[in-house]
């Protein structure tokens, strides 16, 4: 019988793994496999790598087709709604979260404010008026979103400037391709060399050229993704989800609540999601349209 | 009931082990795992938690094959094994424990204290020489009556005074062994007739029969679901929660319902999401979750301590998961200590919620997992 895996970033024990493992396997009830790449790189790879170890082999000493399929899901970061929506095309297997990564589903008001109410009974110190209902979570998150924002936008602007460059110049020396062959004579080797680094020469004298990249140029393109991010009024959903529940428990813990560590407060979190989550809670649902597309 | 912290001194190769089950608010966590190397001591730990806790509760005590003897349980070279837990109760199983002694009228004789954390000492052997169970010291000292709810319950049953739905509001100790054994179920006359035949040479002299059979027991809680209502209501939640239950873990499996085959013998029918299959066609991982949930519900365990040990065991992976994340909710209020080997487990499982035990043990000599 073929095996499913769902490949997901982070660390073995990660939050990924177990938020997954709730929403996929427990709530869609899929026979998948969730498991976590280590890291936030290399998901494609570990995918490959379980499809490639079902190969097997046939009666004329070839491999087979694999038997198993295995997918993946990975942080938005900073990637465009462009490029996110290209990985959720049909039969596509390396799918992004639409919100910048799995904690941003997590920091849901209503997740947020029914895990409030399981800790506040036991925490003394717990102020009458914190934050209570969705909508009062909600302001609250919005407020540290805000203060988040300059953070993000830089890191977006980082992102632009970085994507830009790979469009028009190439500045680093690369390795030859096709490969030489391991019979190359020096004379070869020379002439490739010398070759790249002068096509690197030229690209950097041309990007030292592209005014896109000045001081002001950079500036503007700054406070035009500031002004989108504050138009498009998703911050709670764009903005580093980790930073976001750090800074929130942060606040938290300048307002008496203390004693409740980041890992606790996950728990907890996962707690209120298993509560509140129905298909068609998040919308978009990417749960759902993740389950649908797995089997 | 849910024990809070432990403390093991001198329990087989253990000479001095402290647990914490609380999470940073001091909050008692629904479920532990206790992870470990065999011979790491998984099995012994669960051990001495039921015996201490259970001999408390004047209920079945450790898992069937617990022999409690000074040579299995005093560590070679003491002279006592000493378990010390601290087990905290809700305010609703004080107050329901409380009416209970007093519906035995007994609340003036043994008033129950309003103590929501109990220290229980469990020294084994008695140093006073009076039981051979051990010598069992509640601080304070009157919340000994704390453990005695679900005794109090099952003898006020059995005379009628009181209702099924007690059991709902006390809790004990339950330890699920690697072979998940130790159930055993009374079955009316009428609804073993029906089960087993009365051609069948069985002496239904009695009103009742007991079984261990995980069979019988299913099919009888699947007659009494086919009862008009009020003769069988509780029975009746009972299969539809285990059809329910196995349904979540086992999808696309499912418990259809009890039939009569060409024979006439009653059988149970599952379903494979597409072909239909008998009781004896059952995988082992599928008759092993079947244990556990009969058990679970038809030994209505609430609010009680579970001890699981290696819950994965014949369990695919996926399973596994859905099976550890399950065995909180089919009870209310329960606390799942269970052991495991399986990495798939850990990883799904809050890292303070994972007790690693891979060095607490001497090396040599160390108890069979």
């Amino acid at each position: 019988m073929a095996e499913v895996y769902l490949i997901c970033e982070g660390p073995a024990d990660g939050l990924d793994v177990r938020v997954l493992n709730l929403v996929i396997a427990e709530k869609f009830s899929k026979a998948v496999w969730i498991n976590a790449a280590g890291g936030d790189t290399s998901l494609g790879s570990v995918a490959t790598w379980f499809e490639e170890k079902s190969r097997r082999s046939l009666k004329n000493g070839t491999l087979g087709p694999p038997v198993d399929r295995a997918y993946s899901v990975e942080d938005r970061d900073y990637c465009s709604a462009q490029e996110v929506e290209a990985r959720w095309r049909p039969a596509s297997k390396r799918f992004m979260w639409r919100r910048h990564e799995i904690e941003n589903y997590l920091l849901d008001p209503r997740v947020v404010a029914g895990a409030f109410e399981a800790l506040r009974p036991d925490v003394d110190s717990w102020p009458g008026t914190y934050a209570s209902t969705p909508d009062q979570v909600r302001a609250l998150l919005n407020q540290l979103c805000h203060e988040m924002l300059e953070h993000h936008v830089g890191w977006l602007t980082y992102r632009t400037l970085v994507d830009d460059k790979k469009d028009r110049v190439d500045t680093r020396i690369n390795h030859p391709s096709p490969p030489l062959s391991a019979r190359a004579t020096r004379d070869q080797w020379l002439e490739y060399l010398c070759r790249e680094c002068s096509r690197t020469k030229r690209d950097c004298t041309s990007f030292a050229a592209l005014d896109e990249f000045d001081e002001q140029r950079i500036a503007d393109v700054y406070d035009r993704l500031r002004a989108d991010c504050i138009l498009r009024g998703k911050l709670l959903e764009e903005v580093g989800g980790h930073e976001l529940m750090s800074s929130l428990l942060s606040h938290m813990n300048q307002n008496g609540i203390s004693h409740i560590s980041q890992s606790l407060f996950e728990t907890e979190l996962i707690n209120g999601l298993d509560r509140e989550y129905v298909r068609g809670y998040f919308q978009p649902d990417d749960f759902g349209e993740l389950g649908d597309r797995l089997i | 009931m849910k024990i809070a912290r432990a403390i093991i001194e001198n329990f087989r190769h253990i000479r001095r082990l402290e647990l914490d089950f609380t999470d940073s608010l001091g909050r008692v966590r629904d479920t532990t795992l206790l992870i470990g190397p065999n011979a790491s001591g998984k099995t012994t730990l669960l051990d001495a938690l039921a015996v201490s806790v259970g001999i408390g509760t004047e209920l079945s005590y450790g898992r069937p094959g617990f022999v409690l003897s000074p040579r299995t349980i005093v560590r070679k070279g003491s002279l006592y094994t000493k378990v010390t837990c601290w087990v905290r109760f809700s305010h609703e199983e004080i107050a329901t424990t409380s009416e209970l002694f007093t519906i035995a009228n007994e609340g003036d004789q043994n008033p129950v204290p309003q103590a929501k954390e109990v220290e229980l000492t469990w020294t084994y052997p008695d140093p006073h020489n009076r039981s051979i169970y051990g010598y069992t010291e509640c601080k304070p000292y009157r919340a000994w009556t704390l453990f005695k709810g679900r005794v109090k319950v099952a003898r006020l049953l059995s005379t009628r005074r009181i209702g099924w739905e007690w059991f709902q509001r006390v809790g004990g100790v339950f330890t699920f062994d690697q072979q998940r054994a130790g159930m055993e179920k009374t079955i009316p006359r009428e609804i073993w007739e029906i089960i087993q035949g009365q051609s069948v040479g069985i002496d239904t002299s009695g009103s009742e029969r007991r079984t261990t059979d995980p069979k019988t027991i299913l099919l009888n809680l699947a007659v009494q679901s086919l009862l008009p209502p009020g003769s069988g209501s509780q029975q009746l939640d009972q299969f539809k929660l285990i059809q329910e239950r196995y349904a979540q873990v086992c999808s696309p499996h499912s418990l259809v319902g009890a039939v009569r085959d060409e024979s006439g013998t009653p059988d149970l029918v599952f379903n494979d999401g597409t072909y239909d299959y008998r009781y004896d066609g059952l995988s082992s991982g599928e008759q092993m979750l079947l244990l556990f949930l009969i058990r679970m519900v038809s030994e209505h365990i609430h609010q009680s301590v579970v001890l699981v040990d290696e819950i994965e065991l014949h369990q695919h992976p996926i399973w596994q998961r859905k099976l550890l994340s399950l065995l909180p909710k089919m009870g209310e209020g329960n606390q799942i200590i269970a052991t495991t080997h399986s990495p798939y487990l850990r990883d799904v499982t809050p890292p303070e919620a994972v007790i690693e035990l891979g060095e607490i043990l001497e090396p040599a000599g160390a108890p069979a997992d």
